[in-house]
């Protein structure tokens, strides 16, 4: 049965790097940056469902699309007035951009909210049960559902709307799909905004379990970041396969030898993937 | 050119008001951000507020407390350089060589983490700048045999023998037959030397079986770490971690049903309010070593007011960490008034001669005596139990509050 714990184990995480990978993979796919302070939006979104919950006491999983939707604007934002500046420079300039961002949201919330772990110690989806011999617990059952929800909305948006395929034009040849008529700076606006919103999702759902620091996000962030790499970066399907595949291996990897060693195992897949194929399963050149 | 001048001679200006001679220099490490940064905050509190006791006048009955300054230096004052190295090696070390080398400082304490508190030290010795701790734990410290590095705190080896006594108690009183022990750390030098120290003595302390799991601070998650403790499922579970690690691991065991008999936790992590805040009643009866706890207030001469005047700053009452840096700065003070001069051989001197009662301390050692190597013999702790909540001494007997409850209920039994 053990093994099947660590079976159902591996996925709940999985789909959670699954659906913070999504939202990174997505603004590399259309404009070829890296996001360093991807996690710093799940931290943002995290503190914002737990002040709904102390302040109006707002269950997080009702504050959760809130924060969603706030932290579209919040991406649009961040991209018309800092990345917007950038998208023509060196790719030096933009890492400096996207990580001095990160830098800078973590300092406001260290200054704003100091840091203290904050967390809700109950919500809507707070319990435990036992299923087939399986221990399963309820912030992370709903948050894992919630995480697959809306990598299929995700998944949904890009490929079957107006929106989305206008997106991946973008992604595949800007200028050409500028003289389609496709308003790129509009696009690269949505990217960012549809980005931040899927990490907000995940934020808002862990905020049901996990503490929450300024550093809570990134923690999160560079297991996305491997996830994007073995995914291949730039696809969106990659970057969910691929945080799937990280927690399975890890908590597999670490059950099964010593969990000192878990790390060693994602890293050692990410090296023979790079080798096998350099971008990523799902990548495009 | 000329501007170039200008500031040579700014500088020329303002370095004498550095260095000035009618103050003694503290450089404190310290961390307010990184992993441990809000422990880190409320530790910091407390030594600024021991030395503003000495600078000051104040009716506490503490040595120091009612004189302005250092009284057999003429009342001079002390001044601290308080710097964030944000629990990272690397920083700690630079800042200690900036703050030796540009700042003068006559002595360094710090740094919270061990981590921290070793290449940092090692600069210290290379300068023949004294180096005091006051939490930081890890026993490497102080086997290196530096000859500039004193280590007030009880050291991981001093937790885990307190620890052991402590088991073999329970076993004797509850009849429950203990054997098998498991450890969790952060892999840091500090986590490691309670693995290292658990290796060394469970067999002399009646167990026969052994697994230590390290985990990298601030992980996502914790699950195969849990799923292979599950597997193992000891009797024991010893733990080094930091707050919001302490968090996810406890709601983990939770989620995946492990339930040892006893979860014994060294450092500040589960004794922090947000812990209990975090896990209401699932934080109930882990018991955590610690140096400091509210019973002590009765205990201590001193206690009551230093904790009045902390909660004033704090806005919360003392506990293991700020109570421990509270001491270690009174030891500093101790040193720095009896040594000949200030000159850092002399304060060297002064510390190794260090004798001081624990009644005159507010921490639960015996006393401060420090051997060859600069680590004090005379520290112990105290073992605390969460029961409704609240933490209550259970160790030793003569300071306990509460009956043990052991073994803990299971997580849906409560």
């Amino acid at each position: 049965m053990i093994y099947g714990q660590v079976l159902v184990d591996g996925l709940i995480v999985g789909l959670m790097f699954a659906l913070v990978a999504m939202g990174l993979s997505l603004i590399y796919g259309v404009m070829n940056i890296v996001n360093f302070a991807h996690g710093e939006f799940m931290m943002l979104a995290m503190y914002f469902c737990f002040f709904m919950w102390a302040l109006l006491g707002l269950d997080p999983l009702l504050s959760t699309p809130l924060a969603a939707a706030l932290m579209y604007f919040v991406g649009v934002g961040v991209y018309r007035l800092l990345i917007r500046h950038v998208l023509q420079a060196t790719m030096v300039a933009q890492i400096f951009a996207t990580f001095g961002l990160l830098l800078f949201i973590q300092a406001v919330a260290n200054f704003l909210w100091k840091s203290d772990a904050r967390t809700i110690p109950v919500s809507w989806s707070t319990g435990h049960f036992q299923f087939a011999g399986l221990f399963f617990n309820g912030p992370e059952l709903v948050a894992a559902a919630g995480a697959l929800f809306t990598a299929g909305a995700l998944y949904w948006f890009i490929n079957r709307t107006e929106t989305g395929l206008a997106l991946q034009a973008v992604a595949e040849d800007a200028q050409a799909a500028r003289l389609m008529g496709i308003d790129s700076d509009r696009m690269f606006a949505i990217a960012w905004g549809v980005s931040c919103a899927a990490v907000a999702i995940g934020g808002g759902l862990l905020s049901t379990y996990y503490a929450i620091t300024p550093l809570s996000g990134a923690r999160w962030a560079l297991p996305a970041f491997v996830a994007v790499a073995i995914g291949g970066f730039g696809s969106i399907s990659g970057a969910f396969f691929g945080g799937l595949i990280i927690g399975v291996v890890q908590t597999a990897g670490g059950f099964f030898t010593s969990p000192n060693y878990k790390q060693l195992f994602v890293f050692a897949l990410y090296l023979a993937i790079v080798f096998w194929r350099p971008y990523g399963l799902l990548g495009r050149r | 050119m000329r501007s170039l001048a200008a500031i040579a001679v700014a500088l020329a200006l303002t370095a004498p008001a550095f260095a000035q001679d009618n103050e003694v220099r503290i450089g404190v490490l310290y961390p307010t951000s990184g992993p441990a940064a809000k422990s880190g905050a409320e530790g910091l509190e407390a030594i600024k507020l021991a030395y503003d006791i000495v600078n000051g006048s104040y009716d506490i009955p503490l040595p120091y407390a009612k004189t302005a300054g250092l009284p057999n230096k003429g009342g001079i004052k002390i001044r601290l350089i308080i710097e964030d190295h944000g629990g990272r090696p690397e920083r700690g070390q630079a800042i200690a060589e900036r703050m030796i080398t540009q700042e003068k400082v006559h002595l360094l304490s710090g740094a919270f983490h061990s981590a921290v508190a070793a290449p940092a030290s090692q600069v210290a010795e290379k300068y023949g700048i004294p180096f005091v701790t006051g939490g930081s734990e890890a026993p490497t410290l102080t086997e290196r045999g530096f000859k500039t590095f004193f280590s007030v705190t009880p050291t991981t080896e001093d937790i885990a023998r307190d620890f052991f006594a402590f088991l073999d108690d329970l076993r004797k009183e509850k009849g429950v037959p203990l054997k098998n022990l498991s450890v969790i750390h952060v892999n840091d030098n500090w986590g490691s030397s309670l693995a290292k120290a658990a290796e060394g003595g469970y067999k002399k302390n009646g167990f026969d079986k052994l697994t230590t799991i390290s985990y990298p601070a601030q992980t996502a998650d914790l699950r195969s770490e849990v799923l292979r403790l599950k597997n193992d499922s000891p009797d024991i579970l010893l733990q080094a971690s930091f707050d919001s690690d302490a968090i996810l691991a406890v709601r983990t065991y939770q989620a995946l049903g492990f339930t040892p008999k006893g979860i014994l936790a060294m450092g500040a992590s589960f004794a922090s309010p947000d812990f209990m805040k975090a896990l209401g009643k699932n934080a109930d009866y882990a018991f955590s070593h610690t140096k400091f706890d509210p019973t002590l207030i009765e205990k201590r001469r001193a206690a009551a007011a230093v904790n009045k005047l902390y909660e004033q700053r704090a806005g919360r009452t003392l506990w293991d960490v700020p109570a421990r840096e509270f001491t270690a700065a009174l030891v500093i003070v101790d040193a720095l008034n009896r040594a000949k001069s200030l000159a850092p051989e002399d304060i060297i001197v002064a510390l190794r001669e260090t004798n001081i009662d624990g009644a005159d301390t507010i921490a639960p050692y015996k006393g401060i005596r420090f051997n060859e190597k600069g680590r004090n013999v005379l520290a112990t702790g105290l073992i605390t139990q969460i029961q409704d909540g609240k933490h209550y001494p259970v160790w030793p007997k003569d300071l306990s509050a509460k009956p043990v409850v052991f073994p803990a209920p299971g997580w849906d039994k409560r």
